[in-house]
């Protein structure tokens, strides 16, 4: 086991390079102060980042405008951020970025902007509408479940990441979320039906 | 559609989403990024964070932080380099064997002004110490009652204190507490070199002693091993303490420490309150609580005479002048005593937890603390007899059962700004005008109805869904609250399993200061409220429900919420009433917590 720690690699991103879990844990130390050592971690999160606004804001305009106020955040907090490896800055970084996203979409005006944009894509993506969502269609159905609901989703079907990271992420419990994303699921459905008889 | 979580993850990989970043925003936001991070690091620079609270925060940083503060805090100390000529024992050796001494004590609580004061240690029992502005203390513990006399030259006045609860033949003295530090068998307490130091014009060894609750620092005299300088930091306190201009073997003049004023001063005596004085106080109070120790989360005098005045109130009483003379008489010196070992938790370890606890109780412990010199636990029961433990043995149980701590409200953000409109609803509540006073329950006590399921009579809600109803988020902004149907409606909390229930907290909709009507909070054991069914709170003055008429009164919506005491009922389900509002025929919640612990 010892072994496969040490030969662990921690890819992050399609465009970033591999990097040794202890060098990562490297980095997150020195990025407490050294400016390097923070861009080495900026170049290894900023596409994830940015997929994950753009999978919760649909626009990568918005999402781009969240994806700088996430990492703005980071760099004027990182300083007393007390995580001293890797796996503490993904998940420190995530909240920050769930919070970031939620409070962007709490605003009623900015989801129905969302909406509409995602409105207006289906009608020109969907012609001859399949029994399968597409992209527009399913984040309408998305952006009709809770602000964190919608993290919950996102960070499990489309980050892929396992309930106990969720967990880590928006301090909650594994079991919970279990539970929860069960239920979120079903409204999600629900929701997905009455997109598809076009009520938005 | 997709039936389970495989399925719907096969649709999410299934679909072709644009959310490829753009090059240029990437190489903006880096620069921008570095820029604030540049910017923060000069803040930081320009905190003047004190150094001391530093090393307390961080143990990474501590023993380098302690050398630095070493060197910034002594004026005249310069780095010559060189070996070691002395070792930690060596200094040990020099003080443990006692010889009259005099030095300069500074001590300074974190964010504090700093007290400086002259000791002179004529014996291990006899000391008497001046502080700059005059005021001296003399202290003799090698009398029983242990006496000490505090002389206030501005007032030409003299105190004679006696402490009978003070042990003689101990007295605190910082050297001889760090000349027993290899007797305490502790591996952290290690001695680390600092090297050899100019200090005062005179050579000196450093000597670094970590600990948990002690951090020492000594300079010692690189030839004789005599302090020069000894830094001693509590950091769990918070407290630091500085002992220099050191001079051993001083031929003192025994009048210096002799217990008699000063000529032409008043003297006045006074005879410190004792652990007796403790106990009948204890005691009087629970007898006029009905036999009951009060139930306070510290024996202070302003959270126990609330107690007085409300169990006074409660019981329609009408105590006479004697009796409450009588009670102020026993109560007056326990609350001294109290004061007194309140005064320092980490010194006297004070822990109440008498509250509910019955007068004659032998079994029950309501109180607990180390009296001043004693390593021991001194537990007073609820016969009000006394014990003395080993602090392994404090009744632990007893005191998870029965301390009651403040809970923990988190409370949302208040929307409503202005003066509430004037709806004219009768048996309305008058507004309290200042913050909840804190709502004492068991500890661990928490918010059990998180994420619990819920059920309502109108399961399909205009806006938002019934969940939201424990899902934590308490801000009245749109997305937050979940809007039911019109006139009577109730929802029911599930919370799957048994609790002790102290507390329930609601909020409607503090968006507005509207007043709901028909409010009705009902706790019971199985989902349909059929049998055993207790009513908590109602205030539906006509019967509207058919759940009886209510006496509790209307209220008016608030980000505080309606906190509702259920007095550690036994339920399972929570039901809540409510039948429109003053704003709306509809029926709102954002949320409602549920304050209980479990059942064992």
């Amino acid at each position: 086991m010892a072994c496969r720690a040490i030969i662990c690699l921690v890819m992050v991103g399609a465009m970033a390079k591999p990097v040794k879990q202890t060098d990562a844990d490297d980095i997150m130390v020195r990025a407490h102060r050294e400016a390097e050592a923070l861009s080495q971690l900026y170049e290894l999160y900023y596409e994830r980042i940015f997929r994950f606004c753009a999978h919760r804001l649909f626009s990568k305009e918005t999402a781009e405008d969240v994806t700088s106020t996430i990492f703005l955040e980071v760099a004027s907090r990182i300083r007393n951020f007390g995580g001293q490896t890797e796996q503490d800055f993904r998940y420190w970084l995530y909240a920050i970025a769930a919070n970031q996203a939620n409070a962007y979409i709490r605003k009623a005006s900015r989801r129905k902007k969302l909406l509409a944009e995602a409105a207006d894509s289906m009608t020109a993506v969907t012609s001859g509408s399949t029994s399968e969502p597409d992209w527009p269609r399913l984040y309408a159905a998305i952006l009709k479940l809770k602000p964190e609901h919608q993290t919950i989703i996102t960070l499990r079907f489309f980050e892929n990441m396992e309930y106990e990271q969720i967990a880590k992420i928006l301090d909650a419990k594994p079991a919970t979320l279990r539970v929860t994303l069960h239920r979120i699921l079903g409204k999600l459905r629900r929701h997905l039906e009455t997109v598809f008889e076009g009520e938005l | 559609m997709f039936k389970n979580e495989d399925d719907f993850k096969k649709i999410v990989d299934r679909l072709n989403i644009d959310d490829k970043p753009s090059a240029a925003h990437r190489e903006s936001l880096h620069k921008q990024m570095l820029s604030v991070f540049d910017k923060s690091g000069e803040e930081s620079k320009t905190e003047s964070r004190p150094l001391w609270r530093t090393i307390m925060k961080s143990p990474i940083t501590k023993l380098a932080a302690a050398a630095v503060i070493i060197i910034a805090v002594l004026v005249g100390i310069h780095l010559i380099g060189g070996s070691s000529s002395i070792a930690f024992a060596d200094v040990l050796e020099q003080i443990r064997t006692f010889r009259p001494y005099s030095c300069t004590v500074t001590s300074q609580y974190e964010g504090k002004s700093a007290i400086t004061r002259q000791l002179m240690k004529l014996t291990n029992l006899r000391r008497r110490e001046v502080y700059t502005d005059g005021y001296v203390q003399i202290f003799d513990l090698s009398q029983d009652p242990v006496k000490m006399l505090a002389i206030h030259p501005d007032k030409m006045l003299a105190i004679e204190k006696t402490s009978p609860d003070i042990e003689p033949g101990r007295d605190f003295d910082l050297l001889r507490y760090l000349s027993i530090i290899q007797d305490e068998n502790d591996l952290r307490l290690t001695a680390e070199e600092l090297g050899l130091q100019e200090i005062d014009e005179q050579t000196a060894q450093g000597f670094h002693v970590p600990g948990e609750n002690n951090d020492w620092t000594i300079w010692a005299d690189a030839q004789t091993g005599l302090p020069i300088r000894i830094e001693l930091i509590h950091p769990k306190i918070g407290q630091k303490i500085i002992m220099s201009d050191f001079e051993f073997d001083v031929e003192f003049d025994e009048s210096l420490f002799a217990m008699i004023a000063p000529e032409g001063y008043t003297v006045k005596k006074v005879v410190e309150p004792t652990e007796q004085d403790l106990i009948e106080g204890l005691g009087a109070v629970a007898k006029f609580l009905g036999g009951e120790f009060p139930s306070v989360s510290e024996f202070r005098l302003r959270p126990l005479q609330k107690v007085l005045k409300e169990y006074i109130e409660q019981n329609n009483l009408s105590p006479s002048q004697d009796e409450m003379h009588s009670l102020g008489e026993k109560l007056s010196p326990a609350m001294k005593y109290f004061a007194r070992i309140n005064s320092n938790k980490d010194f006297f370890k004070l822990s109440y937890v008498g509250g509910g606890v019955r007068l004659g109780d032998a079994n029950t412990a309501i109180l607990w603390y180390t009296p001043q010199g004693t390593p021991n636990y001194h537990i007073v029961y609820g016969d009000l007899s006394v014990r003395e433990v080993a602090p392994d043995n404090l009744p632990t149980e007893s005191k998870e059962a029965n301390t009651r701590v403040a809970l923990d409200i988190k409370l949302p953000k208040p929307m409503f700004v202005g003066t509430p409109q004037d709806y004219k609803v009768p048996n309305l509540e008058k507004p309290l005008g200042r913050d909840r006073p804190p709502f004492l329950a068991p500890v661990g006590t928490k918010n059990v109805a998180l994420g619990k399921p819920v059920f309502s009579t109108d399961e399909d809600p205009f806006i938002g869904e019934i969940e939201m109803i424990t899902d934590g988020d308490k801000e009245a902004a749109d997305g937050s609250f979940v809007e039911l149907g019109p006139f009577k409606q109730h929802v029911t909390i599930d919370l799957e399993a048994e609790y002790n229930i102290y507390a329930i907290v609601i909020w409607h909709y503090h968006k507005q200061a509207w007043v709901f009507f028909d409010v009705a909070v009902q706790v019971g054991d199985e989902p349909d409220f059929i049998t055993n069914v207790k009513t908590l709170f109602n205030n539906d003055i006509d019967n509207s429900l058919g759940q009886g008429v209510g006496k509790h009164k209307h209220y008016t919506e608030t980000s505080e919420g309606k906190l509702i005491d259920a007095k550690g009922v036994q339920a399972r389900y929570v039901r809540l009433h409510s039948n429109g509002s003053t704003g709306s025929d509809t029926n709102y919640y954002i949320e409602v917590e549920v304050y209980g612990k479990a059942i064992k």
